[in-house]
């Protein structure tokens, strides 16, 4: 009897540190898509909770890429090579759209900066003591899309 | 033989003439440089190298069909070797997933990974449809057949097929060795070997294998894809784009359902 042909024919050995990042990005876009709803839907009263989401979101995402970068065989210092094409000659930014992992490293860069913002957007707002920011009402229908997807 | 850039290079290896001496495996580590793996008693025919990985980049495979009683000569089928080697696939799988950009194409038409390049993510372990990838423990980047990139550019041919004393292991221009391989063919066919076929030499699989096969059986026995399930990876991408789409739709309906409802309360 011989083997069928299989396509996934050797495990690539990711440790628990990639499960860890796929737990916590998914915490993180759960509570940026929750907290952008209770924005969109909600009424004033869940403000408070909103911001409780970006700034859990916020908390969580750094931790993302230090467990992607761990996991890295040939050492943490070439993280950035995911980013920028360091092959002699062919300078440039590496981005392959049809490769799920190149594409999860930049969502996971533009979401960190997103997180990033719509949580100092509530933290400004909580020391002002603001009711609801509109100013970033447009914007947080563009988070669900990368929500979502992180 | 001159070898120059720009032209397609690749091997063309004949296993109907394969002995399964291993001299392959040698002069690839001796040249390259790779220490092997502990040696382990492997009970599996002649075959105690096991797999193609960081250490082992050509892989003597055998397939131990000898019956139980003899009935017939084997007609050089009871035992399958192939020495088997990165296919320096057209379409290549590792190349297409791997995220750094450290596998390119040479100049010479072949699949290589820069190592100053690759930072270790195993991509394309996972992606390689012949599992010939493997990941280096010393320096934790990936690691695979060169084609001997730098006895190339040194206008030699690879130490395996420099080594091989049947010519089961032949280097050359592609087009050269697609020649090779059909008079080879239509030799063995007008013997009556009527099982021999080539896998690779054509566009079916990934492209065309710039390191193709002749072989006594149908790929599968081997252990290859054949033509059908030749895809590449990014044909899971539609399927689990779409499955992450649906699962964003219903989580943020469900959850306007339940902050309406409440509301609603």
């Amino acid at each position: 009897m011989f083997l069928a042909a299989e396509h996934f024919v050797r495990a690539p050995d990711w440790e628990w540190f990639i499960l860890g990042y796929f737990f916590l990005a998914g915490l993180s876009g759960g509570a940026y898509v929750i907290a952008t709803l209770l924005r969109l839907s909600g009424d004033p009263r869940d403000e408070p909770a909103a911001r409780l989401g970006f700034y859990t979101s916020f908390v969580l995402i750094p931790l993302c890429p230090l467990l992607l970068t761990a996991d890295l065989g040939a050492g943490w210092w070439k993280f950035w090579h995911m980013l920028v094409n360091v092959t002699p000659g062919n300078a440039g930014l590496n981005f392959k759209y049809w490769s799920p992992m190149s594409v999860g490293v930049w969502l996971l860069l533009v979401f960190s900066i997103f997180a990033t913002l719509s949580a100092l957007g509530a933290w400004l707002a909580d020391r002002r003591g603001r009711e609801g920011p509109p100013l970033l009402g447009p914007l947080s229908v563009a988070f669900n899309v990368v929500g979502a997807l992180a | 033989m001159e070898i120059k850039a720009g032209e397609s290079y690749g091997f063309f290896t004949d296993t109907s003439v394969c002995i399964g001496c291993k001299a392959c495996e040698v002069a690839c580590k001796e040249w390259n440089q790779l220490e092997g793996n502990e040696p382990a008693f492997l009970a599996d025919s002649f075959d105690n190298t096991g797999q193609l990985d960081a250490q082992n980049w050509r892989h003597v495979k055998f397939y131990d069909r000898v019956p139980d009683r003899s009935t017939t000569s084997g007609n050089g089928t009871a035992f399958l070797m192939m020495s088997d080697v990165c296919k320096h696939c057209q379409h290549a799988s590792c190349m297409e997933v791997c995220p750094t950009n450290a596998i390119i194409r040479t100049e010479f038409n072949t699949v290589f990974i820069q190592q100053d390049v690759c930072n270790g993510c195993r991509n394309c372990v996972a992606a390689c449809p012949y599992s010939v990838i493997a990941i280096n423990q010393k320096t934790g980047t990936a690691h695979k057949c060169t084609l001997c990139y730098d006895r190339l550019q040194g206008g030699l041919e690879p130490a395996c097929a420099k080594a091989c004393p049947t010519q089961s292991i032949q280097f050359g221009p592609l087009s050269q060795l697609q020649q090779t391989a059909d008079a080879r063919l239509e030799a063995l066919h007008s013997q009556g070997v009527t099982q021999a076929q080539l896998y690779g030499r054509d566009d079916k699989v990934y492209g065309g294998l710039n390191a193709f096969f002749l072989l006594m059986d149908k790929p599968e026995a081997y252990g290859l894809p054949n033509a059908e399930n030749a895809v590449l990876p990014s044909r899971n991408n539609i399927g689990g784009y779409a499955g992450a789409v649906i699962t964003a739709v219903v989580g943020v309906v469900a959850g306007l359902v339940a902050f309406r409802r409440r509301r609603m309360a």
